[in-house]
């Protein structure tokens, strides 16, 4: 063999030796998931729970949810959802936090101020192919809108909007919203005298 | 083109250009390495001269290490690459043909094509015989060899997954395998040369 062929081979050794030293000493890739398969998992619409949703299962001490704040420490003082645990956005990829998020037994609902940080996070943890992980739409902001102070809807509202008002009343009440919600002035409805049509007495069997 | 035409990142026109030009590369080299000479090919069953070896084990080593490494650096992404199932009986079948064919005809199928356009009129016949074989088989395959065809389905296997090791440890140990046979080859070489007097 010659010294060029000679090189070649050392060199073809070296780099070997390299991939095997990289293949050794990487780590597990970070994103499990393709590009391809997460803009399926993106394009999901089952991804989001509704306030009144997460009101009904909180008010029934459903014992499978389990609530992640992804706000900052001193937001999270300040107010949270009960039972709710601290994980701030950038901490999410953090190992400590993994035992929490990549199960599959609990549905964990992500909540922040609007649906923003909590849809990064999801994004989040499906690259990490986490399961069972929600968001709370429209977050902490639709939460008092809807749930600690509830509008009244217009008198000429659909009877299901009553009914979710009285749900959300009574929500209110019960996540101690109450106080904040005022005095509610209960309005006396003026409403048209209905006309009943006069009964007539009942015919004879036999006229 | 590796991962860029199945992802359609270049469209089929540009990918048959492509193609055209690595062909006349390839075409170019093999017949400037003497490739195209059935001697030289023959040699490695003889022992005089281990240029086809040397070759095909430092490509495919070459592009073992840089596919990697462009993979682990992120320019390419391995898994969109292409490679076919493995069907291992036919695959062992179809290997033994084709060292017989290179023994007794002196050519694999891409240098019989550029020896035949050098002019070697028995490079021509060898074409012939290929496309008759092409056409044999491809007539024949319902009747004959559907059977043989899907025997010894592995699917998509990859053989540092299937030996359960890395691919980095797997690229190492063919890399030393490879660079012992280079010497050992060499030996051989200079003695069967020395013993005998074969010519190209």
């Amino acid at each position: 063999m010659n010294k060029i062929s000679i090189l070649f081979v050392v060199l073809l050794v070296i780099g070997a030796f390299g991939v095997f030293i990289i293949d050794s000493t990487q780590k597990e890739p970070f994103e499990k998931v393709q590009p391809c398969d997460l803009i399926d998992i993106i394009s999901q619409t089952n991804k989001y729970v509704t306030t009144d949703e997460l009101a009904r299962k909180m008010m029934s001490d459903d014992p499978t949810i389990m609530l992640i704040d992804l706000r900052t420490k001193t937001e999270f003082d300040k107010y949270s959802l009960s039972g709710a645990i601290n994980i701030p956005l950038e901490n999410l990829a953090d190992k400590q936090y993994k035992e929490v998020l990549d199960q599959d037994v609990r549905t964990i609902i992500l909540y922040s101020n609007s649906s923003d940080l909590a849809v990064k996070a999801w994004m989040l943890t499906s690259r990490l192919t986490y399961k069972n992980i929600y968001i709370l739409k429209g977050g902490l902001n639709r939460w008092v809108e809807t749930i600690l102070k509830p509008k009244e809807p217009k008198e000429t509202a659909l009877r299901t909007e009553f009914e979710m008002y009285s749900f959300r009343k009574a929500a209110s009440y019960y996540f101690g919203g109450g106080s904040t919600v005022g005095e509610t002035v209960i309005k006396k409805k003026t409403s048209l005298p209905i006309k009943r049509k006069k009964k007539s007495a009942a015919g004879g069997g036999c006229d | 083109m590796g991962p860029l035409f199945p992802q359609e990142l270049i469209s089929e026109e540009i990918n048959i250009l492509i193609g055209f030009f690595i062909g006349i590369g390839f075409g170019f080299f093999l017949e400037a390495a003497g490739f195209t000479n059935t001697r030289k090919l023959a040699g490695v069953f003889y022992g005089y001269d281990f240029v086809v070896l040397k070759v095909f084990f430092s490509a495919a080593i070459t592009a073992a290490i840089i596919m990697f490494f462009l993979n682990h650096y992120g320019i390419m992404d391995i898994n969109l690459t292409f490679y076919p199932q493995t069907y291992w009986i036919p695959t062992l079948i179809g290997g033994f043909i084709m060292a017989f064919g290179f023994i007794i005809g002196g050519f694999c199928p891409g240098t019989s094509i550029c020896a035949a356009v050098t002019g070697k009129i028995d490079a021509m016949i060898f074409v012939l015989g290929a496309i008759i074989g092409i056409f044999g088989y491809a007539f024949s395959f319902d009747l004959l060899w559907k059977d043989l065809r899907n025997s010894g389905a592995m699917g998509r296997v990859n053989i540092a997954e299937w030996m359960g090791i890395s691919d980095g440890l797997f690229i190492l140990l063919l890399t030393i395998i490879a660079a012992v046979a280079f010497f050992a080859v060499s030996i051989i070489q200079k003695k069967v040369v020395a013993s005998t007097n074969y010519k190209l």
